[in-house]
């Protein structure tokens, strides 16, 4: 968010502020109302932000909500207050206020519009004049066109068109030289259907192509019938002056490529024809055109250009490296050198474009490109290293494009790719600039086919950047602990700084290895690296070691990278064994399958590991590590012991539930948890925060069920009040896994339960479904009753409460055929008709109230 | 949601009630309600809700068939017996879909009224007995966990079959690889492959069977077999035969050697096995016993190499316990070698002269020397000897043992001392002074791993010392 954003949404806070004195001050019931969550600017200055409503006792219909408290008053005003009687108002100034500004615009709009009516009417009158005297000594046919243009000027009609064009083309001598002139007229005038008529007509009719170009020259300026204007460029680009030519050529571009809009939906088809043809008859008109618009401030024209840069060097690529300094320099200075830019999303835009097109470029000459890029790179600010940065992301990207436009080849450019990843690794060296690493940490991560396909060449500078970021790790910490900072924005900084860092380093290495993949001799020189890097670079060969998967892509490379990969998970280094563990689970389960069973028994020794990253990292591993049978039990022994030590740690809550999850899913048999050890895990799931698990309980609620402590457990996981709302609806799942002899003996304890949460009706519908699937009649009409009464009863929740006295009638009505109660069921029935005929009755009065759209009286 | 479904429902009660009072409902009315119920049953997010409105949607679909049987009874037409029989029949299918669901278990008694109807007063009570059974009110779905139906789901082609291989035959010098074979180091020995693939990738040109491992590559060479494509149809049976050979020998504590065989299509990105099935790892122990014996007894060192590979696959026992074990049982076995060779502990042994001999006699193995310690405490008690924290417990009994099982008398004792410090595993060593009638057992034979009970379970490797041998010229006396 900009400046000028932080502005504007101050600006709108104050106003909604106003807003809210003019609706207290209008009526005492109405009020204000938050429909969403806190933002930060609200947050910050304490200005009411985000999306409001209007809420009131007495309103029978809601309004909308939005962002712009003075229109949702208004709405709201239409939609209730205008309509009703138990105003209470307050002092002046009002929500009237509101309401007459808006009457009073839509009033102005209304008589500006028949005033421009009134004009057009007159002016439609001395066209209609003119064509009655062109009428005079010319033939019935010439006539007859007359009629036609009479028409359309009236009203567009697609018939007329085609009639006009038809008789340019099969007739032409009925177009008479004042006829002629008379159309050329048309051509210069401002009347859009008239106009492009006449260009139609004028392409068959006129002798003059000089006259015909230079009209069509100028309505593209004027930006007017521009398909047909541009059509008879295409005819005869060379005609015309170069003044014309040049204030064509912005539509030209538009017509060619037009800068995306941000819109949805907006996408208009390319047709660089004209504007190709135009290039190639006046080069240099064009290119001093779109040096003009690069050069200016507005991010509209210096996109133009840009888009005028894209169509032409398709044809002529020396184009882009001849505006390589312009667009280089106008990306690294955006947010500068344009000075309409009013949001970031308009920054993004242009800088998109821009970055575009710098990526073309160096994929035109990228020895050149890259330097000069380097260059301005040394001069940036932090903003524009990063878009400099992106350029590079942008070029390493066309992969990924090709494949979203269904292109299934990708042709890749050798020299181009192998100086972008020069450049990103030197950058990744020696930059300092955290946004610039970042870029570069989440490209390398994200392995494009562009890197790979060089990255096989340039392996020893992977591994050797791998190397460099471990050092830049080192000192980096070497500095935290030197300036450590008691600030909490400083040390989350620091914690994102290192992790770029971090990535950055295990990206080279996971880059190199998927590089080598495929080829022996690379897989063993990779190994071969490994090998042979200082032991006391734990952190290095760690993330070398958890790379390994990326290198295996056959049972060969696998033995290759085995022994590695073996002495890793026995070897004395914690984050060796951490690193080992997690390579393992990348492995996937057909690999895995491959593996002796020593390494697998290794594996199985990191589940008792005493240090917390080791065995953390293996059970985080062991979901994706099949094992055999007797490993299966040791592992499960592991798994056990190590609930039970952290069942006493309550900061480790999700490790736990991770581990009591993976327990239940793969080891656990009936017959243990039958033993007591559900009881146990229950118990300790208890302890952990029900509001962050709550999913997590769902899915283990089925082994869980027979425990005895299960149903005090569900109960303890619906009270909790920090549930959120999907919260409450996962953990409403665990009512159906109740057994039925518990929920009958603790029938009333539901119902309670019910009873303190009447505001969560997904718990109290499943309480009722639970105690209606076992009878317990008077606990489940206890329960629904309490959510019912709960219903304030005013205007806006009535409806609610007929839907809730509904549920209530129901779980009766089901209570009375159970004890054979006919005549109670017939009076349920009868209340029953009586509410959906009051349902009926208020949908039929308020409907065009409830209309989904703003002002629709 | 509710006020759209729940009508239904007070219909349906309203309907079966006017039944059961002799009163008439039309089919057709009844044949609506079902269909409404049906449609409700969807709608319901917990299964067993959905299955009873589901099961009493059945049931009034059968009702209106009996109304029809009753009109016809009735009317003494002649298509009573005809739709009785049909409803009898689509009761049957109900049976069949909803018999086992907990959730229609309300509705079963009642349901199995209908075949036994007779009268019109049967028929009236299932309708009483169908509208006093209630149902639950369920809480309905927000179409979250629906997965919506595609109406224009292409027809797939169907899978082709799994993708398998199968070792039927891995043999190592004609012998089935199995267990752990124990190999010379720096020789040349056979491998055989037989495989079955279940069948061949469109765009695989070979099947490669590498072998895996974790050892260093340059400690070992081991065959790859390679086969083309083969002709004729799937199933295919391939056999290779190649060579293994260890190159470096292993020392007593190491591992043995542990080979997988993999299996991949080349090239890489063709299709790849689901499943490799079969025996197919190679458990080669590189120690040559012959070369560098352990005791001098062959017999012996084969048990005590037998006692280390159970001790390692229970995974119980970690490698430096196993270690220190090792050192003691190369000690002891060699004692009890010469125990019965050189009849050593003539006569009756006191347990105090007996420790002083097995003392010395661990002394002086230059890697046990000092570290073995006599008399330290543990659980309570005394432990006899102790090597790295394995306790060595020493018996000395006159009236001997009849069988190694008999030495679990002592076990208990043994583990406890284990227990105190924290290992698994220790060593019992019991001196059989008993006068012997008959030839001593091999000595091998009273080498073996007795376990303590649960919980502990820790294994105690129990040694037989034989004594008080006689010499075999007076056996024949």
């Amino acid at each position: 968010m900009n400046q000028a954003e932080f502005d504007q949404y101050v600006k709108q806070g104050l106003r909604n502020q106003e807003v809210i004195t003019l609706i207290h001050n209008y009526c005492t019931h109405a009020r204000v109302v938050s429909k969403g969550g806190v933002g930060v600017v609200a947050e910050m200055t304490g200005l009411p932000l985000g999306m409001l409503g209007v809420d009131c006792d007495n309103a029978p219909v809601r309004g909308l909500d939005g962002w712009r408290l003075q229109e949702v008053a208004v709405d709201f005003y239409d939609r209730n207050c205008a309509h009703c009687d138990k105003r209470s108002p307050l002092r002046l100034p009002n929500l009237l206020q509101l309401v007459d500004a808006r009457d009073k615009a839509a009033e102005a709009r209304r008589l500006k519009e028949e005033a421009a009516k009134v004009a057009a009417e007159r002016a439609h009158q001395v066209r209609i004049s003119k064509r009655i005297t062109l009428r005079v000594g010319q033939s019935a046919a010439c006539c007859a066109l007359l009629d036609d243009i009479d028409a359309l000027d009236v009203a567009p009609s697609d018939e007329v068109k085609a009639r006009i064009v038809e008789t340019a083309k099969l007739a032409p001598e009925i177009f008479s030289a004042p006829i002629v002139e008379y159309f050329f007229e048309l051509a210069n005038s401002s009347l859009m259907n008239l106009q492009e008529q006449a260009l139609l007509a004028l392409q068959h009719v006129a002798s003059d192509k000089q006259r015909l170009s230079e009209a069509a020259l100028d309505c593209l300026a004027k930006g007017r019938a521009i398909d047909v204007s541009a059509e008879i460029v295409l005819a005869r680009p060379a005609m015309g002056d170069e003044a014309r030519i040049e204030r064509a050529v912005p539509a030209l571009i538009s017509l060619a490529k037009s800068p995306d809009s941000g819109f949805p939906f907006s996408e208009t088809e390319d047709r660089p024809d004209a504007l190709l043809a135009l290039y190639r008859a006046w080069p240099a008109a064009v290119r001093r055109v779109t040096q003009e618009l690069l050069d200016t401030k507005e991010s509209y024209k210096v996109r133009l250009g840009v888009a005028a840069l894209q169509v032409l060097s398709l044809h002529d690529p020396e184009l882009l490296t001849h505006f390589a300094r312009t667009t280089i320099s106008k990306l690294t200075r955006a947010h500068l050198l344009l000075e309409d830019i009013r949001t970031e999303q308009d920054l993004n835009r242009a800088c998109s474009d821009l970055r575009r097109v710098v990526a073309s470029t160096l994929l035109v000459a990228p020895e050149k490109t890259d330097s000069l890029i380097a260059t301005f790179f040394e001069g940036a600010s932090t903003e524009g290293e990063e878009r400099l940065v992106r350029v590079y992301e942008e070029l390493s990207r066309r992969s990924i494009q090709s494949r979203s436009h269904g292109i299934s080849k990708f042709t890749p450019n050798e020299i181009a790719d192998a100086i972008v990843l020069k450049r990103l690794l030197k950058l990744a060296s020696t930059c300092a600039n955290m946004k610039v690493l970042t870029v570069i940490a989440q490209l390398i991560q994200s392995e494009p086919d562009e890197l790979v396909s060089v990255g096989a060449k340039n392996m020893d500078a992977l591994l050797g950047t791998a190397a460099v970021m471990d050092a830049r790790i080192e000192s980096f910490h070497a500095t935290k602990r030197e300036n450590k900072s008691n600030d909490l924005l400083e040390h989350l900084e620091t914690r994102n700084s290192a992790h770029t860092l971090y990535q950055l380093r295990a990206g080279c290495a996971s880059l190199a290895a998927t590089a080598a993949r495929g080829d022996k001799t690379r897989v063993e020189s990779y190994i071969a690296f490994v090998a042979n890097v200082d032991s006391q670079r734990d952190g290095l060969i760690s993330a070398l070691i958890e790379a390994t998967p990326h290198l295996v892509d056959s049972p060969t490379a696998l033995n290759v990278a085995l022994p590695q990969l073996y002495s890793s998970l026995v070897t004395t280094s914690v984050l060796r064994r951490t690193a080992a563990a997690k390579a393992l689970a990348k492995f996937g389960a057909a690999r895995i399958s491959d593996l002796p069973e020593l390494v697998l028994e290794a594996f199985a020794l990191l589940l008792t590991d005493p240090y917390v990253m080791v065995h953390q990292g293996a059970v985080h591993a062991l979901s994706s590590v099949p094992l055999p049978k007797h490993l299966e039990q040791r592992a499960a022994a592991a798994l056990l012991q190590l609930i039970i030590y952290y069942s006493g740690k309550a900061d480790q809550h999700d490790f736990l539930v991770r581990c009591i999850r993976l327990y239940l899913s793969r080891f656990a048999s009936e017959s243990e948890l039958r033993a007591g050890i559900d009881a146990l895990l229950v118990k300790y799931l208890m302890d952990t925060p029900a509001q962050l698990h709550a999913s997590d309980f769902a899915q283990m609620a089925k082994s869980l069920a027979q425990a005895p402590n299960f149903v005090n457990f569900v109960i303890h996981v619906l009270d909790t009040p920090e549930l959120s709302e999907y919260g409450a609806r996962d953990s409403s799942r665990l009512l159906h896994r109740v057994p039925a002899t518990e929920a009958s003996a603790r029938a009333s304890d539901f119902a309670d339960l019910a009873k303190r949460h009447p505001d969560r009706f997904p718990l109290v519908e499943s309480v009722v479904e639970l105690l209606s699937r076992i009878g317990a009649w008077t606990e489940a009409i206890a329960a629904i009753q309490g959510f019912c009464e709960a219903i304030p009863d005013n205007m806006p929740s009535r409806r609610l409460k007929w839907n809730a006295r509904l549920h209530v009638l129901a779980v009766k009505f089901e209570a009375a055929v159970a004890s054979g109660d006919v005549p109670q069921q017939e009076a349920l029935k009868k209340e029953w008709l009586q509410i959906e005929a009051a349902i009926e009755k208020d949908n039929d009065q308020y409907s065009r109230r409830r209309n989904a759209f703003p002002n629709f009286h | 949601m509710l006020s759209r479904i729940f009508i239904s429902r007070i219909q349906a009660v309203e309907s079966l009630r006017a039944l059961s009072a002799g009163l008439t409902v039309a089919p057709e009315e009844l044949g609506r309600i079902s269909s409404r119920l049906d449609e409700a049953s969807i709608q319901f997010e917990h299964a067993s809700t959905s299955t009873a409105y589901g099961a009493l949607a059945g049931l009034i679909r059968l009702v209106a068939s009996l109304t029809e049987w009753r009109k016809s009874v009735l009317d003494a037409s002649e298509g009573a017996d005809r739709i009785f029989r049909s409803t009898v029949e689509r009761y049957r299918m109900w049976h069949r879909e909803y018999g086992e669901q907990e959730a229609a278990e309300p509705f079963l008694d009642a349901a199995g009224l209908i075949p036994k109807i007779c009268s019109l007063p049967d028929f009236e009570d299932l309708c009483k007995a169908l509208a006093t059974t209630p149902l639950p009110v369920g809480a309905f779905s927000d179409g979250r966990y629906r997965i919506p139906r595609n109406s224009n789901q292409q027809v797939t082609e169907p899978a082709p079959a799994e993708l398998s291989i199968a070792f039927l035959k891995f043999q190592i010098d004609g012998e089935a690889a199995a267990t752990i074979h124990h190999l010379a180091p720096s020789v040349l020995h056979d491998l055989e492959i037989e495989v079955r693939v279940s069948r061949w990738p469109d765009s695989a040109t070979k099947l490669r069977l590498s072998p895996v491992s974790a050892e260093l590559l340059n400690t070992y060479e081991l065959s790859e077999f390679t086969f083309d494509r083969p002709d004729g149809p799937p199933p295919y049976s391939l056999v290779q035969r190649g060579r293994a050979v260890l190159k470096h020998a292993q020392g007593l504590n190491a591992r043995p050697y542990e080979f997988k065989y993999a299996a991949s299509f080349q090239p890489t990105n063709s299709e790849q096995p689901v499943s490799v099935v079969g025996h197919r790892t190679l458990l080669i122990e590189g120690f040559d016993v012959k070369s560098n014996p352990i005791t001098g007894y062959p017999s012996i060192d084969e048990k005590i190499l037998e006692v280390r590979d159970k001790l390692r696959r229970s995974g119980a026992v970690k490698s430096e316990e196993l270690t220190a074990l090792l050192e003691v049982l190369t000690v002891l076995g060699s004692l009890a070698g010469r125990a019965v060779q050189d009849a050593e502990f003539d006569g009756a042994w006191k347990e105090a002269e007996f420790q002083r001999v097995v003392r010395a006699e661990l002394r002086r193995n230059p890697r046990i020397g000092s570290h073995l310690d006599e008399h330290p405490a543990a659980a309570g008690g005394i432990t006899d000897l102790s090597f790295r924290g394995i306790a060595i417990e020493l018996k000395s009994i006159p009236n001997g043992v009849k069988t190694l099982a008999d030495c679990q008398t002592y076990v208990e004792q043994t583990a406890s001392y284990a227990v105190a410090k924290e290992k698994q595993v220790a060593v019992l060593c019991v001196l059989d002074c008993s006068k012997k009638t008959v030839a001593p057992f091999p000595a091998k034979d009273g080498i073996t791993i007795l376990k303590s009970e649960a919980p502990a379970g820790v294994s105690v490797v129990t040694i037989i010392i034989q004594g008080n041998i006689t010499r075999p010229a007076r056996l024949s006396r």
